[in-house]
């Protein structure tokens, strides 16, 4: 208990102070600075603690795991690139899904797919994805085997497979429990941003001058409906971290949500803390990508 | 007030504001009206209405489990076979014999009372500082902002799972971690509509008449953002059942001889792939059915509120 108090104290005061407060000073100095002076009154014992774990963390050096004794960061080296495989697809697999299923929803406004996917994206939405994963394991990869008598199931459910991009048979299962909120939710702004955009002035001239429904959508309307999706994919970033560690429970699959749910279990503190380090830079790198994403995609932006 | 005289300035942003409001809601001079308009766009929306209805239901047969489920709690029958649905057991019996019916109607009951418990306590906080912040701004505005900022780098998941660690679970404990986290997004929608409505004339004029500033804020300010606040509630709601759940499932949240939707489908995890494989299920519907009833209440409430922007 004592390690967790102190742990949980020490990461808060730690957030103001490690790089990603740089980052973010970067945008927001003054808050940034408001924030520190606050956090500086804080427990000296605790500062200076926290004073020695910063030291090490600048040198990459994440302390070591009480439970084995092998140093943090080779832990999360180890586990890593079976997030990542994860991460891309999920991400580009829920991007380029939700994608089409909201523009096509909004161009076809009202049409039978429109209301079939509205229909799908609240359930998506309202599903907790752990338990969508347990049905899909049944349903889509046991079940399949009983009744064509297979060997082996259609579909993994342990793993990833080998490579580096994982077996396609064993993505599918993780990959849609990770996205199947995401996917649900980012259509649903997809939707509505390109029915905002096809109602815009600048839309309705582009069809007024003749060009080709195929066109205008492409052209005028289809760039410009993706901005607002990009803000939400940013906001986002933290429920896909938060959704790696029910996925790769479910999916017994060694990465970094293992390594932080092994750890909290153990109380293996600089596990955690390394864990929600990395997390958060990670998820503070995915909002300036958004950033600057969003300087590609709407040049007013980048001039302002 | 006599500054407004003194710059005449801010009066013509006054006056500015104050035609936008009138073309989008004109709530102000007649919150009666208003409110009937509110309640029968509500009461017509059909989703709604059928959100309501299904969480009433859920809600009824949950907390009257003891006269509603066909056996009493955690009665074992050890006697009795695994055994899938049928018409004297809908949902099955489990590996200890017991009727699932009632263990997921029991189960229920903390569920519910968890997702309540949270959407009530998460509003009331999250208006109270919200409003706060909003009212009186400079350091409180910024430190709500910053705090909030904060727990958005990190996934909640994870804070949620250290926090249950560290403070324990049972169920009430769960409730006050879960409105420690759920009531940020409640806050900032009201602290954004105060700061907006705190420039309007009828708050103006109740400072005028020399109302308080807490006067000003639970009289004047807060009766118009009602329904924001219930619909950022409804969604506060839906993400703490499935926060619950998650945590449950993962062993961090409620532990046994209690249970919940999500330590019951903790438990019957390892039987994906067996002759009990039906026991997933239900308990995975009951959720679905109330976070989508609680979402398609909340959809009614904010189509009530903007009739104008009917976003299906």
């Amino acid at each position: 208990m004592l390690i967790l108090a102190s742990f949980v104290a020490f990461w808060a005061v730690r957030e103001t102070f490690d790089p990603t407060a740089k980052l973010r000073a970067s945008k927001q100095s003054a808050k940034a600075v408001a924030e520190m002076r606050k956090k500086l009154g804080l427990d000296d014992s605790i500062f200076v603690q926290w004073g020695r774990w910063f030291g090490r963390f600048v040198r990459g050096d994440l302390g070591t795991s009480s439970r084995s004794g092998d140093k943090v960061s080779t832990m999360m080296a180890a586990a890593f690139p079976n997030t990542l495989r994860l991460i891309v697809w999920g991400f580009l697999i829920s991007a380029v899904i939700a994608v089409a299923i909201g523009v096509y929803s909004a161009v076809k406004q009202y049409s039978v797919f429109d209301y079939t996917f509205t229909g799908l994206s609240y359930l998506g939405i309202a599903m907790p994805p752990f338990w969508f994963a347990l049905v899909a394991i049944q349903v889509l990869a046991i079940t399949p085997k009983e009744i064509f008598g297979l060997d082996r199931a259609p579909l993994g459910f342990v793993g990833l497979g080998d490579g580096f991009f994982g077996s396609p048979s064993h993505l599918v299962l993780p990959v849609l429990t990770l996205t199947v909120q995401i996917i649900a939710s980012w259509s649903r702004y997809q939707r509505a941003a390109m029915l905002d955009v096809l109602e815009s002035d600048y839309v309705r001239t582009a069809r007024a001058k003749g060009l080709p429904q195929r066109t205008v959508i492409r052209r005028h309307a289809f760039r410009n409906a993706l901005i607002p999706l990009v803000t939400v994919m940013a906001i986002d970033a933290g429920a896909l971290f938060g959704g790696l560690i029910i996925t790769e429970t479910i999916f017994s699959i060694p990465g970094m949500g293992r390594l932080f749910i092994d750890g909290l279990v153990a109380g293996d503190a600089d596990v955690v803390v390394g864990w929600l380090m990395v997390s958060a830079v990670f998820i503070i790198g995915f909002n300036l990508l958004a950033d600057i994403l969003y300087g590609v995609l709407d040049p007013r932006i980048r001039l302002s | 007030m006599s500054e407004v005289v003194a710059e005449p300035a801010a009066e013509e942003a006054d006056w500015s504001s104050a035609t936008d409001s009138d073309l989008l809601e004109g709530v102000a001079p007649e919150a009666r009206t208003q409110w009937q308009l509110f309640r029968r766009r509500f009461f017509r929306h059909k989703a709604a209405m059928f959100g309501l209805f299904m969480l009433l239901v859920l809600v009824v047969c949950c907390y009257g489990a003891r006269w509603i489920a066909p056996d009493a709690k955690n009665a074992q029958d050890l006697l009795r076979t695994p055994e899938g649905p049928s018409w004297s057991h809908p949902f099955g019996i489990d590996q200890l014999g017991r009727d699932y019916l009632t263990e997921v109607l029991y189960a229920g009951q903390i569920s519910l009372s968890i997702g309540l418990g949270v959407g009530a306590l998460s509003a009331i906080l999250g208006s109270i500082i919200g409003a706060v912040a909003g009212y009186f701004g400079s350091w409180r505005d910024v430190t709500l902002m910053r705090v909030t900022d904060f727990f958005l780098v990190v996934p909640q998941i994870a804070i949620l799972a250290v926090a249950l660690q560290f403070f324990g679970s049972s169920p009430l404990v769960i409730i006050v971690v879960l409105s420690g986290l759920f009531w940020m997004a409640i806050a900032r929608v009201v602290r954004g509509q105060v700061l907006a409505l705190k420039e309007k004339e009828f708050v103006e004029a109740a400072r005028a008449s020399g109302a308080s500033d807490a006067r000003i804020i639970i009289r004047t300010i807060l009766p118009n953002l009602v329904g924001i606040i219930s619909v950022a509630t409804t969604i506060a709601m839906a993400g703490a059942i499935i926060a619950e759940s998650t945590l449950s499932f993962l062993g961090f949240g409620v532990q046994r001889p209690d249970t919940s939707w999500g330590n019951m489908l903790s438990d019957a995890r390892g039987l994906v792939g067996t002759d009990q494989s039906f026991l997933i299920y239900f308990p995975g519907l009951m959720l679905l059915a109330v976070v989508l009833s609680v979402n398609f209440i909340g959809d009614g409430l904010r189509d009530a509120l903007d009739p104008q922007g009917q976003s299906g």
